[in-house]
């Protein structure tokens, strides 16, 4: 690893080589051209993270239904059941998500699955077509932290513990971590999806376990364990 | 003179406060201090890296970085140069971890002199091998306080603040660095 090659004399650039590298307004450009994407990235983000979200809860309730509709009745086509519909997986903000609409499928369970995030749209034409005898509706709450995001945001940014390695290196990045709220509304799971590097990474993981508790999800008033990511960016002040 | 030096030197730095102040507020004023710390930044680089382009790049990378973190950057009883050569140090860290290159290290005659102390120095030519083994089986931590006081001659508390560690233990570590180095030196020659 040590491998370094001791020299008593280099051959220097002239001042005329090093001059033709100097490029200020190219720099310009690229700072502004960064400035600008941060901030794009920034709004994105936050959308892209409730959409995931989204479908990730979408993914636990169905599959949810589909366990309890197969212990009832094993035969599966044609029976009446309940079933999630993508209300939600359409819209990319944490107000339309609030609820969710359980209804009767035409279809068997898989089929339905498969449709779901494709055929969103045809939902309101076969809901006119179920009969309303069977219909059911479940309210489903989101999981949120106390206090809001904002409050999250407050505690992350309060008890962020810059790794000193990570300082000395200059190293920064967005750490993409997946956890599960119980139904206490404590952070359980916690995994990295998608990680900078060990140090920064594990610095990530304790600030997700030893987060205030959240408001669990519920289903129908009943709290719920649901699967939720987030990015944490880490970035040093200079 | 001295006095004369340090009277330059103070308003120098008064004059680089307010351009740091101007382009905190708009990117564009930042010109002056691109230009007055392009050539010793590149050349901090070079002395590390092999090639032109690379030392360049890597340059490109540091100026970048330190225009986009500007806006919070704060006046550290350490001259601006200092901040720039700290982003430089992470960004050459950065440079050798990716690529796995041979790192260069820069060594010259006053290391000898600084070893020797008041002693008279021996012959330099004779020794260079000698040391070529000695600093090859060095950690990088020692590498960067041997290229930094004894290469680019700076200050302990700019070293410090560079490799973000206390200016004492800066200055600790270089004095039991250079001893080791003599110890290792005198028992070669005993050796040989």
């Amino acid at each position: 690893m040590k491998t370094y090659q001791i020299m008593f004399e280099d051959d220097p650039p002239t001042d005329m080589e090093i001059n033709q590298y100097q490029n200020f307004e190219q720099l310009l450009q690229q700072h502004k051209a960064i400035v600008k994407r941060r901030k794009l990235l920034q709004s994105l983000a936050l959308g892209a993270g409730l959409l995931v979200v989204t479908f990730m809860l979408i993914g636990i309730l169905s599959s949810d239904h589909h366990e309890k509709k197969q212990e009832v009745s094993p035969e599966p086509v044609q029976e009446q059941e309940t079933m999630v519909t993508d209300s939600a997986a359409s819209g990319q903000t944490a107000e339309k998500k609030d609820t969710l609409h359980l209804k009767e499928p035409v279809t068997s369970p898989e089929q339905s699955q498969e449709s779901k995030p494709t055929k969103p749209a045809s939902n309101p034409e076969k809901e006119t077509s179920l009969p309303l005898a069977a219909e059911k509706e479940a309210v489903f709450m989101e999981a949120r932290p106390v206090g809001g995001f904002t409050a999250l945001y407050d505690y992350f940014e309060e008890k962020l513990q810059y790794p000193e390695t990570a300082k000395t290196d200059g190293v920064e990045g967005a750490v993409l971590l997946e956890f599960e709220i119980d139904q206490e509304g404590a952070a359980r799971q916690v995994s990295v999806l998608q990680g900078v590097r060990e140090d920064i990474d594990q610095e990530a993981i304790r600030l997700i376990r030893q987060m205030p508790q959240w408001q669990p999800a519920q289903l129908n008033g009943e709290p719920m364990t649901s699967k939720q990511t987030l990015s944490l960016t880490f970035q040093l002040d200079q | 003179m001295i006095a004369d030096h340090l009277s330059i030197e103070k308003q120098s730095l008064v004059k680089e406060e307010q351009i740091i102040r101007a382009a905190q507020k708009d990117t564009a004023a930042f010109k002056p201090l691109y230009e007055r710390y392009y050539k010793p930044v590149f050349l901090f680089i070079f002395h590390k890296v092999t090639d032109q382009a690379t030392a360049a790049d890597i340059t490109s990378q540091v100026f970048l970085k330190a225009l986009l973190h500007l806006p919070k950057y704060k006046l550290q009883g350490v001259p601006f140069s200092a901040w720039l050569y700290r982003i430089a140090h992470n960004e050459v860290m950065q440079y050798f971890r990716k690529n796995h290159k041979i790192r260069k290290v820069m060594v010259d005659e006053t290391f000898l002199s600084e070893i020797y102390e008041e002693e008279e120095p021996p012959h330099w030519e004779p020794l260079k091998e000698r040391l070529v083994s000695i600093i090859s089986q060095l950690p990088l931590a020692e590498i960067h306080l041997i290229e930094l006081r004894f290469y680019e001659r700076k200050p302990f508390k700019e070293i410090a603040y560079i490799l973000q560690i206390t200016e004492n233990h800066a200055k600790v570590k270089t004095y039991r660095l250079l001893d080791k180095i003599k110890r290792l030196l005198i028992d070669q020659k005993i050796n040989s």
